[in-house]
């Protein structure tokens, strides 16, 4: 099943191709390579000015959603409100050298769902998980660790792109590359590498929806006796409003209540009782799964591992 | 393969990429620096992996246009001038909305990653090359692209459903 999901998800991106995405492969340029070939192979030599490339005025994406979220567009509703997205983006952002850590609990009708996150700021993508809802468990990248049986679950490859298998010689199926790197460490970037901002889900959605002006920050209220900002979806986005509360005093996240959409999608709330900084001095038990479970069998089998994958984290119907 | 028979093999593709990339001007420009330095870097570039070479050539070539741009975009700022322009960041060019927003939410070179496979069909080696990771750290990122995808487009979550989603 969740192969179909992943070839489910290869359609929908290629379908979001663009059509300058697609090759003229009888594009041809003899000008351009005219050009290049009467240059001297030599190093170090600047390019010739008619194909420098040229420094226009213009931002980042990034650039763009900092003026956008602090008042730029009035959509945001003035001065105040924007700064309340302001503050929320700086605590959402934590300072270098630390690891977010969060813990929430949502309820949806019976169920009871409660997370806890660790998150390194400087590589956000280097994050552990852990879940206890129907089943408890443990993610960090692609591995799994599953508490009742004390085993870290490691896939050894993701499998070879469609183009892999028509080249000859491919590169070779390993499981020893990643041989002596802690068992659920995500490839991190190297230093330097852009990244999102750490932060949980669900504030990462409110951070994207914020930055598509698909979010708006309704006011200053009381919630439930802490001095807060409500930040809601806006009307017109599809769905029924949902909420989300950070405190005023600190930017961190409250509650967020979605009322549901009809009968077959029951109210939620999540609460965050931990949004949290802890310092970064111990990143390998705090992000990896072999640091916080040094005692765990670590098992590589595919097999097994998918066989833990649909046991313990199953699809969603 | 001689530069002239590697530049016809390439070229139709180093130049879709960059047109996905960046505007039409800036896309050629970065070709025509990309194929300047192929020219005088022959040596260097490897075999079975010279497409992803030359693709990882013009996404440096656009990365150093962005930082320019970014430096110039401080001036303006200064004198409250910020102009505004379209990143070249590849979810920028998804209209899916609900696939954009959940591609926004990967790294940016996870995002890439899994990107450059799905739009120009290139090889766990060619992405490797041009991202300049190892093909190990690429099936890894290309991997956890695809779960977190996988986690944000789920029925039946949209967009605008804030659950949790399993990393």
């Amino acid at each position: 099943m969740a192969h179909d999901v992943t070839d489910d998800i290869a359609r929908r991106l290629r379908a979001a191709r663009p059509p300058m995405a697609h090759a003229d492969e009888n594009a041809f340029d003899p000008e351009l390579l005219a050009r290049v070939r009467e240059q001297p192979i030599a190093p170090r030599r600047g390019v010739p000015r008619a194909v420098a490339v040229p420094v226009a005025a213009g931002v980042t994406l990034t650039a763009t959603a900092v003026v956008m979220l602090g008042g730029g567009p009035g959509d945001v509703g003035g001065p105040s409100s924007a700064s309340a997205i302001t503050q929320a983006l700086h605590w959402l952002s934590p300072p270098h050298g630390t690891v977010l850590h969060v813990r929430s609990v949502e309820t949806q009708g019976a169920q009871t769902t409660t997370r806890e996150l660790w998150q390194s700021a400087d590589h956000p993508a280097s994050a552990r998980m852990r879940t206890e809802g129907a089943n408890a468990f443990e993610t960090a990248g692609d591995a799994l660790y599953d508490p009742a049986t004390d085993t870290i679950y490691d896939p050894p490859v993701a499998p070879p792109t469609a183009a892999d298998a028509t080249k000859a010689g491919g590169t070779k199926a390993n499981g020893a590359e990643k041989k002596g790197a802690p068992v659920g460490t995500p490839g991190i970037g190297k230093p330097g590498d852009p990244a999102m901002p750490a932060g949980d889900p669900v504030v990462d959605k409110v951070r994207i929806l914020l930055q598509q002006g698909r979010m708006v920050v309704k006011g200053r209220e009381n919630h439930d006796g802490t001095d807060a900002w409500a930040i809601s979806l806006k009307p017109d986005a599809g769905r029924p409003v949902w909420t989300l509360w950070v405190s005023a005093a600190d930017g961190k996240p409250l509650e967020l209540r979605d009322p549901g959409r009809d009968a077959s999608e029951q109210p939620q709330v999540i609460r965050w009782p931990a949004y949290e900084v802890l310092p970064g001095s111990d990143t390998d038990r705090l992000l990896t799964l072999t640091g916080a479970h040094p005692t765990a069998r670590v098992v590589h089998d595919p097999a097994q591992v998918a066989a833990a994958q649909r046991r313990l984290d199953p699809p969603k119907p | 393969m001689d530069f002239e028979e590697l530049y016809r093999a390439t070229y139709p593709r180093v130049l879709a990429y960059a047109r996905s990339m960046a505007s039409h001007v800036d896309a050629e420009d970065a070709v025509a620096e990309t194929y300047a330095i192929a020219w005088r870097r022959q040596r260097d570039i490897p075999r079975s992996a010279e497409l992803g070479w030359l693709i990882g050539v013009t996404r440096r070539v656009l990365a150093n246009a962005r930082r320019g741009r970014r430096r110039a975009g401080a001036l303006h700022a200064l004198l409250d001038l910020q102009p505004r322009a379209p990143g070249p960041d590849p979810a920028d060019r998804v209209e899916d909305v609900e696939l954009r927003a959940a591609l926004m939410a990967l790294s940016p070179l996870d995002r890439e990653a899994i990107v450059l496979t799905a739009w120009f069909d290139l090889s766990s080696a060619d992405v490797a090359q041009a991202l300049g990771i190892t093909p190990a750290a690429f099936r890894m990122r290309a991997a956890r692209a695809r779960r977190r995808l996988r986690a944000a487009l789920q029925p039946p979550t949209t967009q605008e459903r804030p659950q949790w989603h399993t990393t």
